[in-house]
């Protein structure tokens, strides 16, 4: 009896919450933060801006998708994404209001292909391809690569 | 391999065009043969759709590269559909000679 009593709680008590689904975004986002200038207050605590919300904010408010069409193309649902883009909208109206810095974060952002930044010559590139190389850079030649999908990094 | 630039104007020292799809332009470099071709954007005056008509187009050309500020999101799914690089050089002020030099260089 007890052994079922645990399965039971162990089954429907204690369930762990859904785990979260990477959110795609298509393009990394090309700067580290905002800074306000001519404000000469204190600094308060920076607001951290994730990816997936930055990608939110440019697929509604910049490429004036509807909502429906953001969530498809950042593989998310409908109500996830206006969550996401909720959020995002609050951060910005929030360092907008207290004067605070915007720092980006990866947060659970995955790009849907493989973008690399040239630290030399300071642009972006994807690899769609085998035929593609991504250990050079295609402009500079440049070594000094940085993979966009990697883990280990937090933001730019 | 050929690859296309967004460009502003119709001339070597034109700049670089902050965004793919309205960019008035398009200079084709092959790279091995060192030629180049400029054309006209054919979806200027479309008002939807533009992403499909140039891309089309580039295909047929043969572009495997393409180079520009920026990309819509509906450009680079189409983009990456038809394997072809995207280059995202975040400096408006390059010149479109200094690109072509870097690509010419990098095959020398």
């Amino acid at each position: 009896m007890k052994v079922f009593f645990r399965i039971f709680i162990s089954k429907f008590c204690c369930m762990s919450p859904r785990p979260r689904n990477s959110r795609t975004v298509f393009d990394p986002p090309r700067f580290k933060g905002y800074k306000p200038f001519g404000y000469y207050g204190g600094q308060a605590e920076p607001v951290m801006l994730l990816f997936e919300e930055y990608s939110a904010i440019r697929l509604c408010d910049y490429e004036l998708m509807t909502q429906s069409q953001a969530a498809q193309a950042m593989n998310i649902s409908r109500p996830t994404f206006t969550r996401v883009y909720e959020g995002a909208r609050r951060k910005i109206a929030q360092a907008l209001t207290e004067v605070r810095t915007i720092h980006v974060e990866r947060g659970d952002a995955w790009f849907d292909h493989n973008w690399y930044h040239c630290r030399s010559c300071n642009i972006f590139f994807n690899k769609p391809g085998k035929e593609f190389s991504a250990d050079k850079c295609p402009l500079c030649r440049s070594d000094n690569l940085e993979w966009m999908n990697d883990n280990s990094r937090d933001g730019l | 391999m050929k690859t296309a630039i967004a460009i502003k104007e119709a001339s070597t020292q034109s700049r670089l065009d902050k965004h793919f799809g309205k960019s008035a332009f398009f200079l084709i470099l092959d790279d091995i043969t060192k030629q180049t071709e400029v054309f006209e954007n054919p979806s200027k005056a479309v008002c939807e759709c533009k992403g499909n008509m140039i891309i089309n187009v580039l295909i047929q050309k043969g572009v495997k590269r393409v180079i520009a500020g920026d990309f819509g999101t509906h450009v680079q799914q189409l983009l990456n559909k038809h394997h072809i690089q995207m280059i995202i050089h975040p400096d408006e002020k390059v010149s479109l000679s200094d690109i072509i030099l870097l690509l010419i260089q990098k095959t020398d």
